[in-house]
């Protein structure tokens, strides 16, 4: 049976990722990865971006079939001008977009949920 | 949410949009693949690091071998961080899309509450236990009593915790099939939450009479809205657990599921002593509960670590809970722990009974 002394349970310096205590809102959030290799993330972002490109061809071919079979206009596509409506609802979409990837580049060590300093008041055994 | 519900005119859904379901599918996939393929590569890795050791490695010397394995670091990122991108995106979590339908979703349930105020008791001037208030347990922000629509957030957050392909509920017919076969007329779902396990039971069991008690008014006000849907006539109430306002004798079961870890030690035992004494005499306190299987060291040390980064500070204290001693004390006459069998069974040969899912029975 794995047994944890208290003193364990809630020193958590000496590790990096592993936990032995709450995670308490009077900490910065932790930082998990640690010795991620730099080719990895590459290889992660290779991966994202093949997907991308698959995603990109699969949109010109279906562009192309939509013009060669009269859906759309012959160069609809590129000269498409939006009503200003449309216009204000794609800047807004724009700036949601560019937030959204920037707030998690930028995003400050917040907890998005809290734990109390002074829980550990609670870990007693009873009598 | 099921299907079968979407289309019904009376039933409480929360709109969503072609991207919610989208992202909300992605980061279920990432879940998925973090407590499947990832778990076996840090399970490899541990492994690997073990080959030449003849000693049975000690619980330092797992998290030290865990905590530099890129696995485990991402593993541990993954657990942290999905459940924030679930609740907290800005479009597409589940607040923001809870949130969108704001108005309409509480005018529903304050609908539901108002007719029916038997069946739903709300005690506005609660004082909630301290522990309650200081974790936001799950990474719920604010925890699920904060908000009005917190049960219903809590409820729709479930999609990104199961499988897609399972049914939320198949846990509760789980420990269901594990009680005792007998007669329950009247039956009390110990920290209820949206109701669900419930309802569960009311169905399979239309004889009983089903009560449910949680400190979460807004969780309770779902569980009536969705009793209600179904047309069933259902008790809830807002109780502390260690206060439960029932008369001494009342019910033939208590049953909960996995609730226990999410108690400190004291509070469970001042529990125990109050489930004991609203059982009528030869009543039962049943549920499922996991533990740490003290055969495998890696998954016990992964499943800690898990807790603390998931909010679940009392875990580590359950693990070392004495619940025959504390059930003895208080006066129950017999504790039984068994294997969490269904749990075991469902799994098939590919995760063998690793002792982590027990099954709890307290007689009176």
């Amino acid at each position: 049976m794995i047994q944890l002394t208290s003193t364990e349970m809630v020193t958590h310096k000496e590790f990096k990722s592993v936990k032995t205590g709450p995670i308490t809102s009077d900490q910065p959030e932790p930082d998990w990865i640690h010795d991620l290799p730099n080719d990895n993330l590459v290889g992660a972002i290779t991966a994202l971006a093949s997907e991308i490109y698959i995603l990109k061809e699969r949109l010109k071919a279906t562009e192309r079939e939509l013009e060669r079979h009269n859906a759309v206009p012959k160069g609809a596509i590129e000269e498409h001008q939006p009503t200003e409506e449309e216009r204000l609802a794609d800047q807004k979409q724009l700036r949601a977009f560019v937030k959204r990837i920037w707030s998690e580049i930028a995003r400050p060590r917040r907890h998005a949920a809290n734990v109390s300093p002074g829980v550990e008041k609670f870990f007693k055994q009873p009598d | 949410m099921p299907d079968t519900l979407r289309n019904e005119p009376d039933v409480l859904t929360v709109p969503e949009s072609r991207n919610f379901r989208s992202y909300q599918g992605f980061l279920r996939a990432c879940r998925d693949y973090m407590t499947g393929p990832l778990l076996g590569d840090m399970k490899e890795y541990y492994q690997e690091a073990l080959e030449n050791e003849t000693l049975e490695p000690s619980t330092d010397d797992v998290m030290r071998i865990l905590d530099d394995s890129i696995e485990f670091q991402i593993y541990s990122w993954a657990n942290r961080h999905l459940q924030r991108l679930k609740y907290q995106d800005p479009e597409l979590g589940v607040f923001a899309t809870v949130n969108a339908h704001r108005e309409s979703l509480i005018a529903e349930l304050d609908a539901a509450a108002s007719d029916d105020p038997e069946c739903l008791q709300l005690n506005p001037n609660i004082e909630f236990p301290e522990y309650y208030k200081m974790v936001d347990f799950h990474q719920h922000t604010g925890g699920v009593w904060s908000d009005e629509l917190d049960g219903v957030a809590y409820e729709f957050g479930r999609r990104t915790t199961n499988a897609v392909d399972v049914d939320p509920d198949v846990l509760y017919r789980m420990s269901y099939s594990q009680f005792p076969d007998r007669r329950y007329e009247k039956v009390l779902d110990w920290g209820t939450g949206h109701g669900a396990g419930l309802i569960e039971w009311q169905k399979l069991h239309p004889e009983s009479e089903c009560h449910g008690v949680d400190l979460s008014a807004p969780c309770l006000k779902l569980a009536h809205k969705r009793a209600k849907e179904l047309g069933l006539r259902m008790h809830f109430s807002q109780q502390d657990v260690e206060h439960l306002e029932y008369d001494d004798n009342t019910f033939d079961a208590v049953f909960h599921l996995f609730m226990f870890h999410e108690l400190p030690p004291v509070t469970l035992k001042n529990a125990l002593r109050e489930v004991l004494r609203v059982l009528k005499p030869g009543g039962i306190f049943v549920g499922p509960e996991i533990g740490l299987s003290g055969k495998d060291p890696f998954m016990d040390v992964v499943w800690l670590s898990h807790a603390w980064s998931n909010n679940e500070p009392f875990s580590a204290q359950w693990f070392k809970f004495d619940i025959e001693r504390a059930a003895n004390d208080v006066g129950f006459s017999r504790v039984t722990i068994e294997p969490f069998k269904p749990m075991y069974e469902s799994n098939g040969e590919s995760k063998p009974n690793d002792g982590r899912w027990r099954f709890y029975t307290l007689e009176k």
